[in-house]
């Protein structure tokens, strides 16, 4: 079974937003695009071993301040009060839960069953509501007393004492108790990390408490128990121990009493014993060890209980385990990840948010969710010819890809090269502009994906500069995107390669003569041909007179190269 | 597969369906499969909860002991009713509903999402039961899904008291049963007050089907004493005759109403926890009711608006036990008018009687007596009837028509006999037969020649 689709409503960012998951999926998003925000809100419905249920309890800031505008602007404009109480925001976090696989996540997940033809949908919701609308509208009309314009109201003075929470069943509505809704947990690793040191041992300890208290069987508990008690016995042996209740031989009978004393624990129950132990990595405590380091065994420990938890549901979300990891450490931790999610009992689910190119390669593609505005966007269905790229090319920077401003695509090194040297000459652009070889002819599996995300975005452009190759059919198919999307640009060399172009280009002709040591008369043609059979040396050359610090060389950009970076630009 | 245990009068079922469940929790297989027993009552309930304690020391996790009712409503109508029927409940109700406007107030309060327990039987039909006319093709295939998950979530079913139930319900198990479910029914159709027929008819039903066995019955009884079953084995078909274990004779005895002594007896016998019952209230004998714990529903809105800062459930929980009290105190009517006030409910017939359709019946009568029906599943060492005209008709069997023989009355009298360890009792009260077409002499008589001797003070 897995949560396959989350739906949230007036959350703090999210007024709006569906996303459908995976057993494993990888969140990816600019800064401020939801991502921890989502996983707090997943935390809402589902139970979070915590015992301060309060945390369901929302503040003012959890809600929709566009929103609670909204309502008030109703208010104030005093719109009728069918249009008011649809006003009213409502925070509402609605999962999804699909494919049971066996009899038991059937008994689990049986009492939510919805009403949908699959006959395997499972949905419960998390529902932040006044509990009397009406009071609610009067609350607000009392703080909105002589208050004729929305600028002068503040989000913050929301009546929120009026609401309350409930975690219902969305088929029937009925409230959902706390031993039903056991059964489906999160887990939530943070990015915030570092607070793992302040506090010691604690959390690791949490973890491992956890762990230990459900799998150490019964017999293993009686041997703790055992050396527990032997462990009194030492204290109760030693030498001080025994003098401080020795009797006095000055008074007999006080023997009749001390003689009954024993040492016993004072930590009696099992859980209080294992949660004294903590982790030592080497010769020193972990907490000692550098924050990389503890951070690739949390995430370890985590996985390992998670993975053979057989009981309930567990949704384990990490964000950025990227953190503080170094290359290596990241391999393994993302390894493990994936493995452990599709090795698990079936219970188990795994959300990841990264902001790491080879996190995302090394998870797969399909598994990828992009959030993008007040949408979440699934590369399941990007063609499988942008995973086998990407299995090839495992550095290759999505990221860049998805969510630079200003792109430009270029076949290969010699084009980036160019364009790279050639801007960093003209400073105030440079900065803006980023330039993606892809190292191949077609583009359009880049276009694809890049639109499944931007389309419509007129915050993104999106440039390709390719090879003519005498090959007008390619021509025309990459040419029909830059017809039909406004933030795309394609152009391609008049002639079958850049050289040839750039050859022809301004006064280019006499600096490749000069760079290469050609001949005074030596033709435009026999130019290009000359970088043609060397593409890499030749370029390097040719940028770096460009970028000489005493006599640069100007070079004119072939027009095709020109007109792209004018669009970006 | 469904097993019918059919089991008489004291033939100690509750502890055998106790030790079943316990021998089906250690043969089990899936262990996060539930073993459901169900009961009729609440009583019963407490009385398998003793005896899965007595036997194991504690309730096994996976063993859910609970009503009839409950069960229907928890694990199917408010889970699958959304599904099958596209018909959700959040609430239930026990609001007792008149007979004229049952079906119409039914439909009415499920569109407030709220099941009435009168209806739940047919609600929890309607999600199992795929033979039902009234099913389309999508939602046959959707009971297929809900049999499929129910199988995948549960080890077994026990019933008790399985004659307590109606056809419809009958028809609920049977659906669980003939999917792949194990469904154990035990019961007595001797005992069935209620319908009468409906559990004799299921197991003639199923008689040779492959998939119903029906277990010998168990025509033992260990409670019951010879001299007793004597009597009580009139009210058998043969293949249910009793044969007692019990180390008691058993004594079958009278007393008249004209004895100086009959109030003093009727008194000591219920004070010293015996039972005394009757068919029906009547003359200076009254049934204690039960308490009704609930507004109707249509009240419970009008005053839910009125708890302020408080939880509107618990709040009305309250109001009505203030009402009670009131009741008590100062009687029905003013009660009512000062609860009306207080609400600031407007005077309607309508909202008044629902009111009071809810209060508890506190009538003028000399004795306060159990009814036949809430003696069923007790016993003690004394049981006395306090017969009528229709029950001395019954008691005697005479000019009964064929119709009249396995009947509501004639089954009710089985379960009044067979309650007594030691002694049943017949409390003949003359005032109930002034206008009878058969002597008090005669019916003396009678009563002598079933058996019954006369009961002398000294017993008493």
């Amino acid at each position: 079974m897995y949560i396959s689709k989350v739906t949230i409503d007036d959350y703090r960012g999210f007024s709006h937003f569906e996303a459908e998951l995976s057993k494993l999926t990888v969140i990816i998003g600019e800064n401020e695009s939801g991502k921890s925000n989502f996983f707090s809100a997943l935390s809402l419905p589902l139970s979070n071993n915590d015992i301060n249920f309060n945390r369901k309890r929302l503040e003012v800031a959890d809600i929709n301040s566009l929103k609670i505008l909204q309502f008030y602007k109703s208010i104030i404009e005093e719109e009728d009060e069918a249009t008011i109480l649809a006003k009213i925001p409502v925070v509402k976090v609605v999962i999804e839960m699909r494919d049971p696989k066996n009899e038991y996540e059937e008994s689990l997940l049986k009492n939510w069953l919805c009403d949908d033809e699959s006959g395997s949908l499972y949905s419960i919701s998390y529902v932040f509501q006044p509990k009397k609308e009406d009071d609610l509208i009067k609350s607000a009309r009392e703080i909105l007393k002589g208050v004729t314009t929305i600028d002068d109201v503040r989000w913050f003075t929301f009546p929120i004492e009026n609401y309350d929470y409930q975690i219902i069943s969305t088929n029937n509505g009925k409230q959902i108790g706390f031993s039903e809704l056991k059964r489906l947990s999160v887990n939530l690793i943070g990015a915030e990390r570092d607070d793992f040191a302040q506090n010691n041992s604690v959390r690791s300890n949490n973890v491992l408490t956890r762990m230990l208290m459900s799998t150490l069987d019964d017999s293993e508990k009686a041997e703790i128990d055992k050396a527990y008690t032997t462990f009194f016995k030492a204290i109760e042996g030693t030498n001080t121990f025994q003098k401080l209740i020795s009797p006095d031989p000055d008074f007999k009978n006080f023997s009749d009493y001390i003689e009954n004393i024993d040492c016993i624990p004072n930590l009696p129950n099992l859980r209080s014993i294992l949660s004294n132990i903590t982790l030592k990595a080497g010769d020193v405590f972990l907490y000692q060890r550098g924050l990389g380091e503890r951070n690739l065994i949390h995430i370890l420990i985590l996985f390992e209980y998670f993975k053979k938890e057989k009981k309930y549901f567990n949704l384990c979300c990490i964000e950025e385990p990227e953190a503080h990891l170094s290359v290596n450490n990241l391999k393994l931790a993302t390894d493990f990840i994936n493995k452990s999610t599709s090795e698990g009992t079936g219970l188990l689910q795994t959300l990841v948010s990264s902001h790491s190119p080879s996190v995302i390669n090394k998870l797969e593609l399909s598994n990828v969710l992009v959030f993008s505005g007040d949408k979440a966007i699934s590369l399941k269905k990007s063609s499988s010819d942008l995973q086998d790229y990407l299995r090839k090319r495992p550095n290759f920077d999505i990221l860049k890809l998805l969510f630079a401003n200003k792109l430009i695509l270029v076949e290969g090194p010699t084009e980036e090269m160019l364009i790279n040297s050639v801007l960093q000459t003209q400073i105030d652009k440079l900065r803006a502009v980023e330039v993606v070889s892809i190292g191949h002819k077609g583009f359009r599996t880049f276009l694809d994906i890049w639109l499944e995300v931007n389309r419509g975005n007129a915050e993104k452009r999106i440039g390709v500069v390719r090879d003519y190759d005498g090959e007008d059919k390619a021509k025309a198919d990459h040419d029909s995107y830059d017809a039909e999307h406004k933030n795309i640009c394609v152009r391609t060399t008049v002639n079958r390669t850049l050289e040839n172009d750039l050859a022809e280009a301004g006064g280019n002709l006499s600096v490749m003569q000069e760079v290469f040591g050609l001949p005074g008369d030596c033709a435009a043609e026999d130019a290009a041909n000359v970088m043609i059979s060397d593409k890499a040396e030749t370029m390097l050359a040719l940028c770096d007179s460009i970028l000489d610090a005493k006599k640069p060389k100007i070079v004119t950009l072939p027009p095709h190269i020109q007109e792209v970076i004018d669009f970006v630009s | 597969m469904i097993k019918i245990q059919v089991s008489g009068a004291g033939a100690g079922k509750t502890h055998c369906l106790a030790q079943s469940i316990l021998d089906r929790l250690a043969d089990r297989a899936d262990s996060h499969k539930l073993i459901h027993a169900l009961t009729f009552t609440n009583a019963a309930r407490n009385k398998i909860t003793d005896e899965l304690l007595k036997n194991h020391g504690k309730i096994p996790e996976a063993v859910v002991v609970q009503t009839v009712h409950s069960y229907l409503l928890n694990e199917l109508v408010f889970p699958f009713s959304p599904y099958v029927q596209g018909v959700s409940y959040t609430r239930a109700s026990t609001t007792p509903l008149s007979d004229k406007y049952k079906a119409s107030e039914i439909k009415r309060l499920r569109d407030l999402h709220i099941a009435h327990v009168d209806g739940v039987y047919s609600a929890a039909r309607r999600v199992v039961d795929r033979t039902l006319s009234t099913l389309n093709a999508s939602q046959k295939r959707r009971v297929d899904r809900v049999l499929e998950i129910i199988c995948a979530s549960t080890e077994m079913i026990f019933i008790d008291e399985t004659q307590d139930l109606d056809v419809v319900a009958l028809s609920v198990f049977e659906a669980l049963g003939l999917k792949a479910l194990d469904v154990y029914m035990v019961g007595d159709p001797k005992q069935a007050i209620r319908y009468p027929s409906a559990f004799s008819n299921f197991i003639e039903k199923h008689k040779n089907a492959g998939n119903v066995e029906t277990l010998p019955f168990n025509n033992v009884s260990r409670r019951v004493p010879m001299g007793i079953l004597s009597l009580s084995n009139r009210f058998c078909s043969p293949d249910q005759v009793q044969t007692s274990i019990s180390s008691k004779l058993g004594a079958l005895k009278f007393i008249e109403s004209t004895d100086p002594k009959y109030d003093e007896f009727i008194l000591a016998c219920k004070e010293q926890g015996g039972i005394v019952c009757i068919e029906m209230k009547t003359g200076r004998y009254a049934t204690s009711s039960h308490r009704q714990d609930m507004f109707h529903p249509d009240i419970e809105e009008l005053i839910r608006e009125n708890c302020g800062e408080l939880d509107s459930d618990i709040y009305i929980d309250s109001e009505k036990m203030i009402l009670d009290r009131q009741v008590m105190a100062r009687g029905k009517s003013k009660a009512v008018s000062g609860f009306m006030k207080r609400h600031g409910i407007q005077y309607s017939a309508q909202v008044y009687g629902k009111i009071m359709q809810n209060i508890d019946e506190h009538d003028e009568a000399d004795f306060v007596v159990s009814s036949i029906d809430a003696v069923k599943g007790l016993e003690a060492g004394v049981c006395v009837l306090i017969i009528s005209p229709n029950t001395y008709k019954y008691l005697t069997q005479s000019n009964l028509t064929k119709e009249n023989r396995h009947n509501k009355v004639w089954n009710k009298l089985y379960v009044a006999i067979t309650r007594a360890k030691s002694e049943f009792v017949v409390a003949f009260d003359h005032e109930l037969f002034q206008e009878f077409e058969v002597s008090i002499g005669e019916i003396r008589g009678k009563l002598v020649g079933l058996g019954f001797k006369e009961h002398t003070s000294q017993n008493g």
